[in-house]
């Protein structure tokens, strides 16, 4: 076609036809198509061989398909579990290939996990136990980048950088707080959770161990105490698990809280709090959890292991409902068992991360002796209120006492009254009588 | 519920309307039989397909972001699999699409038999294309999106097998009597 006589390619014939054209350009066609005869031969082409291939129909879909694919549908929305009443015949060649499929994978995970072994035990680095050695650490380097310290890290670790590129905050933080720091310097949590991680992951032999302290104190400057406390948790980036303050009448008061603070400073802070006063009583335990944490982690990586693998197999079949909705059913299984197992494995590092501290800071409780005493008219006038309310009282619990016991006294005197009455009259006539006296 | 558009009514499957599906299943169901139907010898399989791009539906779902239109979402599904049958299905029989005899197609016109007979001697890639145009109805830019090719190839390769199977009509003509 030429382009000097034809504003139109062929192409944008069709596109015309076919709607593909922009309005003006739609419109521009269509008159050039009124004028042009070879164009409008080759419209009536197209359009013979659309009308042609209208002629290629379709059967309708089986209604089974599509009774089976909208039950899916129901089940999937009804439970989370949905099982298929498969109305397909069975296809055991896809079946097949399925397994084969999940067998290789298998395999191949297997493969990788045996070959993964000795990498990791030859990359990562033997770290120190103390949360401080991982704190030195450099904030730039790999896990699998990081040796091992070739000696024991001496002296307290000036670095304060945490590996999320939060340098300052922590230090400043501690510079600001009047409280002297002990040996270790306070790890940042982004800083311990992943190390505890893969410490787990890679066999690590650093002991998780979950501290917990009690404390007493006995204090004469109980506010004092009781700032210094806060000031105290505060420096040393712990928190209050619970705090109660108890300001009774006559006795001193008392402060009890439950203080977590990061596993690495319980000393340091155990330091601290005995300075509050004079300690009553103390105690400290340790619980190790190293192996069931390494136990739960491995059961996690495993769980992971097969959604991998699971999810896999999905994206690789192209199978019957029912096998893809089971596949899925225990997807959703596994990740809820994941999500669980994280959940504890969670708990379990924050328990290792941060002791608590049970403490109890009492008052030493003084008589106040120094309040001064009331006026002399408000003591006769409370001297007065006392009295009367003394016999109001009197009279009021003698009436209350006739009213409740008054009917059994009466029950209680008529038994009693008679014999009494005949006693003494007996005794009257016996001993009084006239001529008693000379009786024989 | 009908006049929902078809994102729409996947927007309201994620947030767990059956219905919604339901619907989207009834617009597309035999469209997409067609589809596998046109491309495949067996009706079986066809129907295995087709039930295996709703479940694949069903379960991307969550994942689904209305960014490109439903039905391309869906025939990009379709031609994934069709492409994996294909594979499938050439490794284990030398049997090509369109030459062996197939029952369910017996009973179809000579018209319908000679206009599938055409269209599987055109190449490949322009009878996808003339066949999403023609029987799916797909705009250019969506055939672009489905098959992953720029929507200036799918308008020449369009017209090359329209052109192409002109002649084959053309050349039809004579002994058909112009039936």
């Amino acid at each position: 076609m030429d382009p000097t006589t034809h504003p139109f390619d062929r192409e944008e014939v069709m596109a015309y036809l076919d709607g593909e054209l922009a309005p003006e350009r739609a419109a521009a066609a269509a008159a050039h198509l009124e004028q042009c005869g070879e164009c409008h031969a080759l419209a009536a082409d197209l359009r013979a061989v659309a009308r042609q291939m209208t002629e290629w129909e379709v059967e309708a879909i089986p209604a089974s398909v599509q009774q089976s694919v909208l039950l899916a549908v129901e089940q999937q929305k009804a439970a989370k579990a949905p099982v298929i009443q498969e109305q397909q015949p069975p296809r055991n060649r896809r079946r097949g290939r399925l397994l084969i499929w999940g067998v290789v994978f298998s395999a191949a995970m297997l493969l990788l996990f045996v070959l993964r072994i000795p990498t990791l035990h030859y990359k990562v680095p033997q770290m120190e136990t103390g949360p401080a050695a991982l704190h030195s650490l450099p904030s730039t380097s790999t896990l699998a980048e990081r040796k091992r310290p070739s000696g024991p890290v001496p002296g307290p670790p000036p670095v304060t950088e945490s590996f999320d590129g939060q340098p300052a905050r922590d230090q400043a933080t501690r510079s600001a707080s009047a409280v002297p720091m002990a040996k270790k310097a306070p790890v940042p949590i982004d800083a311990i959770e992943p190390l505890a991680a893969e410490k787990a992951q890679a066999g690590e032999s650093g002991p998780m161990i979950v501290r917990h302290a009690s404390l007493a104190v006995l204090t004469k400057e109980f506010d004092a105490a009781r700032s210094a406390l806060e000031n105290l948790v505060k420096a040393h980036q712990g928190y209050f698990g619970e705090l109660n303050v108890a300001t009774p009448a006559s006795a001193g008061r008392s402060l009890t809280a439950t203080v977590r603070v990061p596993a690495a400073q319980l000393d340091a802070v155990l330091v601290e709090l005995r300075k509050l006063g004079r300690v009553e009583n103390e105690n400290q335990s340790a619980d190790d959890v190293t192996r069931e944490f390494a136990d739960l982690t491995a059961r996690l990586a495993n769980a992971r292991e097969t959604e991998k693998r699971l999810v896999e197999i999905l994206r690789e079949r192209t199978g019957k409902v029912s096998d893809i909705l089971q596949v899925e059913q225990q997807i959703s299984r596994t990740r809820q068992q994941i999500e669980q197992m994280d959940a504890e494995r969670k708990t379990m590092e924050n328990q290792v991360r941060y002791a608590s501290v049970d403490l109890r800071v009492i008052e030493e409780y003084k008589q106040s002796l120094e309040t001064p005493a009331p006026s002399l008219g408000t003591r006769i006038n409370n001297a007065a209120v006392d009295g009367f309310r003394g016999a109001a009282d009197l009279v009021l619990g003698l009436l209350l006492w006739l009213l409740s016991a008054g009917p059994t006294l009466l029950v209680l005197g008529a038994f009693v009254a008679w014999p009494a009455w005949w006693l003494v009259r007996r005794l009257r006539r016996r001993f009084f009588a006239p001529g008693a006296a000379v009786a024989p | 519920m009908i006049m929902s558009s078809d994102e729409e009514l996947m927007l309201e499957f994620q947030k767990g309307s059956a219905e919604a599906f339901s619907e989207l299943f009834q617009r597309y169901v035999q469209r997409l039989y067609g589809f596998f139907r046109r491309r495949l010898d067996h009706p079986t399989r066809a129907e295995e397909l087709t039930q295996d791009v709703f479940v694949a539906v069903l379960k991307g779902a969550a994942r689904y972001e209305p960014r490109a239109l439903f039905r391309t979402y869906l025939y990009s599904i379709a031609v994934r699999m069709l492409s994996a049958e294909r594979r499938k299905s050439s490794r284990e029989t030398a049997a090509v699409s369109g030459n062996s005899g197939e029952p369910a197609q017996a009973a179809q016109s000579e018209t319908s038999a000679w206009v599938r007979d055409a269209v599987g001697r055109l190449e490949t890639t322009e009878r996808e294309i003339l066949l999403l145009r023609e029987y799916e109805e797909l705009s250019y830019d969506e055939i672009a999106q489905v098959l992953e090719i720029p929507v200036n190839t799918v308008r020449s390769r369009l017209f090359r097998a329209r052109m192409a199977l002109r002649e084959l009509l053309v050349a039809r003509q004579p002994r058909t009597g112009g039936a």
